[in-house]
């Protein structure tokens, strides 16, 4: 490895990894490694084995739950948005021609002490037991202002709201929509987690509910799909985008030292001691503990159930919703719920994730509400993760810091911070390109 | 894919410099599309392979250098791991660089590597990417028992349903010029 590259990639999570392979395909020399002897970082799926040996507990997983081979748990639960951002960038760097998809196959949110079906279209929604009658008429007439904004701003205009302009609030008070309706659109629709919201301008959640409305119509029922075989695969994927356009990857690399020019700009990477030179490095938090702090804290519980989430129609994938307004907190709990028709798990076992913003002292006790909507658990793997944030300036030391994941369902702000970082580093917005059919799947190895 | 070509995953594992891709380009020169084979793409070559790599694979073609005990070794790991996440991947063991055999000594005996390919039920094959020795016979062999294997592959309704995914395409032309 004793060799100059143009980026050095430290960690192989999903962001580090479209980043590499955006550079490689850019043809940029890369050099990518990991920490850990598996690809994913914080963004990896654990057989089941390796889930106990991560949460360290007592016994050896493939003995109580069979073949590891069977097993891919996310350490970050996450759904993708059907008509979203990362979508686009699957699609148009073709790695998506290297994964899987299933839709998710329900939505629920959790009102008045009761699980509900997030209705998917009009129609649904009228026959929705969320609203009464006169209020499910405002709400229809709401997403058709919505919808219609969308392909005709201008009539929009002619109705004379400015959306950038006037906040959220006061765009429902237009329609007369009452508290509880406003809640659900707020957070099972636009999937705001907190209600600040509400005074920015209207414009933002606008577009949550446009991007919430198309995704259901792509594949039907829900507007999340979600990989095969785990979230693991997406930067595994991406890696390979890397590698087939000459990215050099090395897992299980202890990284001892970052070294630094006179000028304080980052010029190489030591490991096992070698020396990689560098013009500069693309990193997850975690490598540079001296150049990030705590954000916040997201508190995590994996659990194993021999059954599906009750009152979901016996999905075998499903998001849960419990808004904040329901169980007197500031941050919505999400539960995400997938199973064997994913290939995450062994038959038999569905695994449940439910995960949300610490509040208070007590992380475990912020998602009891969401356990007791589980039915029987078997096995939970709880934590509770600081998000890291960089506070270094990338333009003066060269290391470009990727932010931690956050309690989002989905990927949309993961994809931001994508293009934040692309756009720190190159000067440049993002623009995926398509991959050249020539060099498909070509390397020069001998 | 059309109705005439089978619908598999071939993908090729072995040490590196053992010459798989010299392998895959000759044959791939010669002639078959190069959609249904995968490469490593150097992966390996740090102990870096994704697991995604060979996943569903249909055939692993394993390859080893055969005048290299170290790469001998390293194919004994890859088909134990093979073993262990898809077991219902056919295993191909190849020996590379047959043309080097003039000059040097084989460091696996006939007999070891025929007991070894016989306890994994392997076909096995020797190759030069050189001369192109061999290559020929043994994609065809590959092939043969890859069509046969797909035309096996009959389900039912319900199979394919519940086997049904997604592929993400480019699904508006319009959207294109937009960026993320």
């Amino acid at each position: 490895m004793d060799e100059v590259y143009d980026v050095i990639v430290l960690g192989t999570g999903l962001k580090e990894c479209i980043l590499s392979g955006i550079m490689s395909v850019e043809g940029k020399k890369v050099l990518h490694m990991d920490k850990n002897d598996y690809y994913g970082g914080k963004s990896a799926s654990l057989n089941i084995d390796q889930m106990f040996e991560h949460f360290k507990k007592e016994g050896e997983g493939s003995k109580l739950y069979g073949h590891n081979r069977d097993w891919n748990v996310d350490l970050i639960p996450k759904f993708i948005m059907s008509a979203g951002k990362l979508v686009k960038a699957l699609v148009k760097t073709d790695v998506t021609k290297y994964l899987e998809f299933k839709s998710v196959l329900g939505s629920y949110v959790y009102k008045k002490n009761k699980v509900h079906k997030v209705p998917s279209n009009g129609q649904e929604a009228l026959k929705s037991k969320l609203m009464g009658m006169m209020e499910k008429r405002r709400f229809k007439n709401f997403l058709q202002y919505v919808q219609d904004l969308y392909f005709k701003e201008k009539k929009a205009l002619k109705k004379g709201y400015d959306l950038d302009k006037m906040t959220m609030k006061e765009l429902f008070k237009k329609y007369n929509l009452d508290d509880n309706t406003i809640d659900f659109i707020g957070h099972a629709m636009a999937l705001h987690r907190e209600d600040s919201y509400l005074e920015r301008p209207a414009r933002e959640t606008v577009d949550k509910i446009n991007l919430y409305i198309n995704s259901v119509s792509r594949y039907g029922n829900t507007p999340y799909i979600y990989p095969m075989y785990g979230l693991g695969e997406l930067p595994q994927a991406f890696a390979r985008l890397s590698a087939v356009y000459g990215g050099t990857y090395m897992l299980h690399k202890p990284i001892e030292k970052v070294h630094y020019g006179n000028e304080g700009k980052v010029i190489g990477v030591e490991s096992e001691g070698e020396t990689a030179k560098c013009k500069m490095v693309i990193a997850s938090p975690e490598y540079f503990p001296d150049k990030v702090k705590v954000a916040g804290q997201v508190v995590r519980c994996i659990c194993f159930l021999d059954h599906p989430i009750p009152n979901c129609n016996n999905s075998e994938s499903v998001q849960l919703i419990i808004p904040q307004s329901e169980v007197n907190r500031k941050h919505d709990i999400y539960v995400c719920s997938i199973s064997h028709a994913h290939h995450v798990s062994k038959e038999g076992i569905w695994v449940a994730i439910v995960s949300t913003t610490v509040e208070t002292e007590n992380p475990k006790e912020e998602i009891k509400p969401a356990l007791a909507l589980l039915g029987d658990i078997k096995e939970q793997f709880y934590s509770v993760d600081d998000v890291l944030v960089p506070t270094n300036n990338p333009l003066e030391d060269g290391v470009f810091i990727t932010t931690g994941y956050d309690a989002t369902s989905h990927f949309e702000t993961t994809m931001e911070d994508v293009m934040n970082v692309y756009k720190s580093l190159t000067g440049e917005e993002l623009q995926f390109k398509k991959k050249d059919k020539e060099k498909d799947e070509k390397v020069e190895e001998d | 894919m059309s109705k005439d070509k089978a619908d598999v995953k071939i993908v090729f594992l072995g040490d590196t410099f053992v010459g798989k891709t010299c392998l895959i380009d000759r044959f791939i020169n010669n002639n078959y599309s190069e959609n249904l084979i995968n490469d490593t793409a150097g992966q390996e070559r740090f102990n870096s392979m994704a697991r995604m790599y060979y996943r569903k694979a249909h055939a692993a073609i394993v390859c080893y250098d055969l005048i290299n005990r170290q790469s001998f070794e390293k194919l004994q790991q890859w088909i134990k791991e093979l073993k262990e996440n898809e077991a219902n991947c056919k295993i191909y063991i190849v020996g590379t660089k047959y043309d080097l055999l003039k000059n040097h000594e084989r460091v696996i005996s006939k007999e070891e590597i025929d007991k070894y390919t016989n306890s994994h039920s392997a076909k096995y094959f020797e190759t030069s990417a050189k001369t192109g020795f061999g290559i020929k016979k043994m994609f065809e062999v590959i092939a043969q028992e890859m069509i046969s294997l797909n035309s096996k592959k009959k389900k039912n309704l319900k199979q394919i349903e519940k086997d049904l995914t997604i592929q993400l395409r480019n699904e508006k032309k319009k959207e294109k010029s937009e960026c993320c």
